[in-house]
């Protein structure tokens, strides 16, 4: 009886011991925080779950916790550990031991395929630099959905969804790997107003325990990876087809955490738990805003039933409100000074409606376009059934449509009065409007249409690559990542004190130039403060960027930028090394 | 081979963590083989000029007639072999040094030199790299240029 809780007991101990090992204990800690905790609780709670489903609860349980975390490691991450461990450890000896299964399906053959195509793909990513690559992914897609109909196993699955996100994501998980082997020390500022992110702060403190090694970054993703699996599964009755959709669509929106929660908040609001399902939601708040995007309306739109609960969804708004307050202040302070400014007569409309169509803007690329329309196809075939008498359904559609026409707005804008408006802000609409679509049509739609969406899973992923394509070879005005990180070596040895301004297109490298006291100069607006700067300032960039085509770049922050580079450029190197006029 | 791992009771967690372990550790490995074949496939060479003391914050761009300014040639090699390389200080487009150097794969190789300012002006101080190929010399591209202004 007590081998039980003796056996758990040990696999803790061990694990929390070796979590104190220098970059392996990641791996020591992971397996502590979102697997071995999440069992204790399972246990203590008496849940009968089995199998791969158990892991995911466990992932699912480890993960809610890290807004503690985020709490703790203010003090030391240390106490954190501490805590994790010793509440395991009194879990494990006050619960009643009983039967449990954990029958892990795993086939081998196809592990060894998937691994081998990870590797070829991402080996494909570095060597064709052209729109080849486009073909290749179709064929490697087609490949591993061969795969996963010919060995139906629900760890080959997990395994192809996070397959999906590293590739869309190649950059991040490149940059981390080749940092390693430069070893480029990295340190990730954490912007003031995602104070209130209490989880995304904790999986920043503990990565920062592990000084950002990549090991971490991807036990945190696979547990992530597990929990989606958990939720999706629920969403879709373990449709492959629709889990694979959901993911391709959100693996661009960034926080996962709060998206996972706004999903699960869906998930129990369909059920008609509302309790459950605004807990889910306040929860998501503490991971970032994405959660709240996504699962926000239907959740809210399904609960108005009723005195009480309109009750409790007013209550909830504010909370959601106070949470979000400082977030909300700092990123849409561009709007409040817009508002602030605007005056309501007819010469200043007119000369917004004419200074719109008259602006000589750039045009984004034709993927940008393939991209949103990519997006915008699942919403569209959702709203063929916009006459169904189902509610949920009808609600669904209903968020949808709010969604895509905040997209709409918040486009216009960028487009026209905000030209300084951060350029990812409308797409955190059109992300979520499109998975919704997904949800209504997997609702609706039976599984004779599978070609269909087997069609439109490629065209996704066809349509995805072209954003993390221009990230990593494009936007980042350097020909590759190895030459980046050799300056970056450079730059380390030779660069002592004063500050670094590095563009936009140098985004993915931010981590890493934290270090160097560095300012990312995609404020651009603000460069006007660059030029009245004392002591020195070294700008990594080309002067070049301002020409390229892309999206990103709009008009009057070219403009403000080449002004600043006109005015103080006086040192320029191969790799784009400025030293400005003090 | 295909099977399934009944992990049931006793050994059912520990096998659990095991795996899980596996299953990461195989996803940290093909990526890190991944990002050391693109190490070893993508190969150059990067170049800096910076003050006397090979730092970069302390580069003096302007001087007064009869002073002289110290500079430092850093080159950082991530080809995976040591390579020769020639380096080219030109001023005013008058050749005054050429620099024979040995860069070693993922090491700062340091070259100091130093010019005397005597007229004034504005100059362009440009430095130049060159790969060593037998008896030719081959541009890697790599290249700075300073504006050095001399009252």
């Amino acid at each position: 009886m007590w081998a039980n809780r003796l056996q758990l007991l040990a696999v803790a101990t061990a694990l929390f011991g070796a979590s104190f090992i220098p970059y392996w204990g990641s791996l020591a800690f992971g397996l502590l925080q979102f697997t071995i905790f999440g069992e204790a609780v399972q246990r203590f709670l008496r849940w009968e779950t089995k199998g791969y489903e158990r892991l995911e609860i466990s992932a699912g349980i480890g993960l809610a916790v890290m807004p503690l975390a985020g709490v703790l490691c203010r003090i030391g991450c240390i106490y954190w550990f501490v805590l994790i461990y010793i509440t395991t450890a009194i879990l494990a000896v006050v619960s009643k031991p009983h039967h449990v299964e954990l029958k892990l399906e795993i086939n081998m053959p196809s592990l060894v395929m998937y691994f081998i195509l990870l590797w070829i793909s991402l080996i494909t990513v570095y060597l064709v630099r052209n729109t080849l690559i486009y073909v290749l992914f179709a064929l490697y897609v087609s490949i591993l959905l061969f795969i996963n109909f010919r060995y139906k196993s629900e760890l080959l699955q997990i395994l192809t969804m996070i397959y999906i996100y590293i590739l869309v994501h190649a950059g991040d998980y490149l940059i981390r790997i080749i940092s390693e082997i430069f070893n480029i020390a990295m340190v990730i500022k954490i912007q003031t107003g995602f104070s209130s992110f209490l989880g995304y702060i904790g999986f920043l403190s503990i990565q920062e325990f592990y000084q950002y090694n990549l090991l971490f970054n991807l036990i945190l993703l696979f547990y992530k990876f597990l929990f989606m699996n958990l939720i999706l599964s629920k969403l879709f009755n373990s449709n492959f087809i629709y889990k694979l959709l959901s993911v391709l669509i959100l693996a661009n929106y960034g926080f996962i955490t709060s998206w996972l929660f706004g999903l699960y908040a869906i998930y129990n609001s369909l059920r008609g738990r509302t309790f459950l399902s605004i807990s889910a939601l306040l929860l998501s708040t503490l991971f970032g805003t994405r959660g709240l995007i996504l699962g926000g309306l239907p959740v809210i739109l399904s609960s108005i039933r009723g005195w009480k609960r309109l009750v409790i969804v007013t209550a909830t708004s504010i909370i959601l409100l106070v949470i979000l307050n400082k977030y909300i202040e700092i990123n849409f302070s561009i709007i409040y000074a817009f508002s602030k400014n605007f005056q309501l007569n007819l010469t200043t409309i007119l000369d917004l409606i004419i200074q719109f169509f008259t602006r000589n803007r750039l045009q984004p690329p034709l993927d940008f376009f393939v991209l949103v329309i990519a997006y915008i196809l699942p919403i569209l075939l959702s709203l063929f059934f916009i006459k169904q008498r189902n509610r949920q359904i009808l609600i669904l559609i209903i968020s949808t449509i709010i969604l895509f026409i905040i997209f709409g707005i918040l486009m216009l804008f960028r487009l026209s009065v905000f030209e300084n408006f951060a350029s990812d802000i409308p797409y955190y609409f059109l992300y979520p409007a499109s998975f919704l679509a997904i949800l209504i049509i997997s609702k609706v739609l039976n599984q004779r249409f599978r070609i269909l969406f087997l069609l439109l899973i490629v065209f996704f992923f066809i349509a995805s690559i072209p954003k993390f394509f221009y990230q990593l070879f494009y936007e980042s005005t350097f020909t590759n990542y190895v030459n980046y990180f050799s300056l970056l070596v450079v730059f380390n040895k030779v660069y002592v004190n004063g500050t670094l301004l590095y563009d936009y297109g140098s985004y993915p490298f931010s981590p890493y130039l934290a270090v160097y006291n560095a300012t990312m100069t995609v404020e651009w607006a603000k460069s006007y403060e660059y030029l009245s700067q004392k002591g020195p300032i070294f700008y990594l960039g080309s002067p070049a960027i301002a020409s390229r085509p892309m999206y990103f770049y709009l008009p009057y922050v070219q403009k403000s930028w080449l002004n600043v580079l006109r005015n103080k450029i006086i040192d320029s190197g191969q790799y784009a090394v400025f030293l400005l006029k003090p | 081979m295909r099977g399934s791992v009944n992990l049931v009771s006793r050994r059912g967690v520990l096998w659990a963590v095991l795996t899980i372990a596996f299953l990461i550790s195989a996803l940290y490995l093909t990526l890190y083989l991944a990002a050391l074949f693109i190490k070893q496939t993508e190969q150059g060479v990067v170049l800096a000029l910076t003050d006397g003391t090979c730092k970069m914050e302390n580069l003096r761009l302007s001087y007064n007639v009869g002073e002289v300014g110290n500079y430092c040639l850093v080159v950082y090699s991530h080809y995976t072999s040591p390579k020769s390389f020639a380096a080219a200080v030109i001023f005013n487009n008058t050749l005054l040094y050429i620099f024979n150097l040995t860069a070693d794969p993922y090491k700062l190789t340091t070259t100091r030199f130093t010019i005397k300012f005597n007229e004034t002006g504005t100059y362009v101080l440009q430095v130049k790299l060159f790969e060593v190929r037998g008896a030719k010399l081959v541009d890697t591209g790599s290249a700075v240029e300073l504006n050095i202004h001399v009252g």
